[in-house]
Order: C-alpha cells, then sequence, then structure tokens
C-alpha cells in the first residue's frame, strides 16, 4: 500500500502548489482532481476484479471537465491532461477482454494519474516563471473564435 | 526610487535587465551573452531581489528610471524599429509634450505596455500546429480544429507508445529468461 500513500502526498503537495501560487486554469485542474479523487473512494469498493460503471462514469465527467478546459485555456498542458485521463477512461475496456486482468486492470486505471500529478506541478511552476518574467500570464482565451488570423496578401 | 537596491545591482544584472526591456526572451539574452537561459533567469531574480519587487518588468522600468535611460522610452513609447525587430507586441505611443513628471510618465507607459501585452491576441499557428510550447511562443495558439483533435491525437500517441513500449519489454523478458535456460 505504499504506493497509495506516496500518490497521496504527491497528489496533496501538487494540489496546494497548484491552489496556493497557479493560475487559474492550475487551480481549477486541482480542484477537479481533488473532487474526482473523493468521487473515486466514495463510488469503489469492489477491487478491480469487474467493469466498475460509477468509477468509468466519474473518469468519463474528470475528461469531459479536462477537454472543456482544454479549449480555452492558453496553456499546452491541459492537452495532455486531456490525453492521459482519455487513456485512463479507455483502460476501463481491459476489463472486457477474452481473458480479464484484474491486476492490469487496477494498474492501467491508475498509473496515469502519477504523470498528471507531476505535470501539475511543472505547469505551476512554469507559470510562476511566465509571471516573474511578463508581470502576467492571461489564462483563458478566446481568439480562435473570433477568426484573428492573419490574412494572406 | 529604490536607489539603495538600484546601487546593490552588479553590471551583470543590469545588463539583463537592459536585455529585458528590449523585450527579449531568457533565451536570445543568454544567446546575446554566451551563458545560459538559467543563469539569465538567476540574474534577474537576484535583480529583483535586491530591488524587492515581484516582477523583472519592474526591475528594469526602476533600472531604466534610474539611469535616465531615452533608450527606454524610445523602446516602450513608439519606436517600431525595436519592437518589429524583437517581437510584434504592440507599443502604446507616449507624448513627451504632456508635461508629466519622468517617474509617472515611466509608470504609465509601462502600465500601457502591460496592458497591450496582456490584451495581445494569440499568434496563430499554421495548420494543425504542435501542443507543445516553442521559443517566443510560449502561449497555446491552436485553431478550434487543433483544440479539439489533439486529445484524441495523443491519446492514440500515448498508447502506441505505451503498448510498443509493453510488447518489447515482455519479448525482452522472455528472451532472458530463455538466454539463461541456455545457459543453464
Amino acid at each position: 500500500m505504499w504506493h497509495v500513500v506516496l500518490f497521496n502526498i504527491l497528489m496533496m503537495a501538487a494540489s496546494v502548489y497548484a491552489l496556493g501560487w497557479g493560475g487559474a486554469p492550475e487551480r481549477i485542474f486541482a480542484l477537479m482532481t481533488i473532487v474526482a479523487f473523493y468521487a473515486t473512494i466514495r463510488v469503489h469498493h469492489d477491487g478491480f476484479l469487474k467493469l466498475d460503471v460509477d468509477l468509468f462514469l466519474v473518469d468519463l465527467a474528470f475528461f469531459c471537465g479536462l477537454y472543456f478546459l482544454s479549449l480555452f485555456s492558453t496553456r499546452f498542458w491541459p492537452i495532455w491532461m486531456t490525453a492521459l485521463q482519455g487513456v485512463t477512461v479507455l483502460s476501463h475496456a481491459v476489463i472486457l477482454a477474452p481473458v480479464p486482468s484484474g491486476v492490469g486492470y487496477a494498474i492501467l486505471e491508475q498509473v496515469w494519474s502519477w504523470p498528471m500529478e507531476i505535470l501539475l506541478i511543472v505547469a505551476t511552476f512554469r507559470h510562476r516563471q511566465r509571471l516573474a518574467w511578463n508581470g502576467t500570464d492571461r489564462p483563458w482565451t478566446t481568439s480562435f473564435m473570433r477568426s484573428e488570423r492573419p490574412r494572406l496578401p | 526610487m529604490n536607489a539603495l537596491g538600484i546601487a546593490r545591482l552588479t553590471e551583470a544584472q543590469r545588463v539583463a535587465l537592459r536585455y529585458f526591456m528590449e523585450r527579449k526572451t531568457a533565451k536570445q539574452i543568454a544567446l546575446e551573452l554566451g551563458i545560459t537561459p538559467k543563469a539569465v533567469e538567476l540574474r534577474l531574480k537576484g535583480a529583483r531581489d535586491a530591488l524587492g519587487v515581484s516582477t523583472s518588468a519592474e526591475a528594469a522600468r526602476m533600472l531604466a528610471a534610474a539611469e535616465n535611460n531615452s533608450a527606454f522610452r524610445e523602446t516602450l513609447g513608439g519606436s517600431t524599429e525595436v519592437a518589429d525587430s524583437t517581437s510584434s507586441r504592440p507599443y502604446p505611443a507616449i507624448d513627451s509634450e504632456s508635461g508629466e513628471s519622468g517617474q509617472a510618465r515611466d509608470r504609465k507607459v509601462m502600465s500601457e505596455a502591460r496592458a497591450a501585452f496582456t490584451h495581445q491576441p494569440d499568434r496563430w499557428q499554421a495548420g494543425i500546429g504542435w501542443p507543445l510550447p516553442t521559443e517566443g511562443n510560449e502561449r497555446n495558439g491552436l485553431s478550434l480544429g487543433a483544440r479539439l483533435l489533439w486529445p484524441f491525437l495523443a491519446i492514440c500517441g500515448i498508447g502506441v507508445s505505451v503498448g510498443t513500449l509493453v510488447i518489447c519489454g515482455s519479448l525482452l523478458s522472455i528472451a532472458c529468461v530463455a538466454i539463461v535456460h541456455l545457459f543453464h
């Protein structure tokens, strides 16, 4: 169980860092992570022996939230977070394999959370760097909707 | 004016701040000075600490105001030559006949320059683009189509990479076991 304790420490550290020092996207992601973490604890009871539909729905909701975040953020990291969460959602298909593996299901379901937390720390650190460098770091953009693409001569 | 802080600045920190006012990135400054970007950031951090400010822009403004550097006002005050040669960020013009004190004018110019930077439209990336920050383009300027598509492309990329890694690892472990059996 040491990996669970280690992950909890990592998640807590990343969340505190992002909530305290991050920009709006980092803070929203940290809040979403905490909500998803507690939702997972509440809905997941049966180990990884069969398809956990409730856990799948939590993962899917988290994926949709991240996808929405990635559309409007000026950062690149939400795209990669969305992709990692997408792999987590797809990992539920492992249990539907002809020869299902509970261990494989459990590993694939949890392993992607590690790079996501590390990426959150890196993202917050880079936000602080941009803030120190430019004095500002705009969090959101809708410029892709306003057709500001430069016209060709 | 933090005169004591200005006096504490080393020449290296002053040089870094002057380049910073020319809207150069850490990498560009590092290239000019023949040092690493990390060293540039350390110099800027040292300057910020010495002046007791939280941003390099504020530190550069204080140095420029202290040195009464006319180039500072030209850079921020509408010298398109400098602006065009370093970046596409728009700079507001200032009225040199307004009668404001030098420090008040510097403060106004700095605030306008910062506002211009803050509201600057994101740079478009041609085609689908890459979802990675590049030099001079830290912000995500991907089109809506690219934003919609990239997460799914990345899922495929991660899936293929991890799948390949697992298969190669399995084959390697099988080969190792076979070699061990062969020699025993």
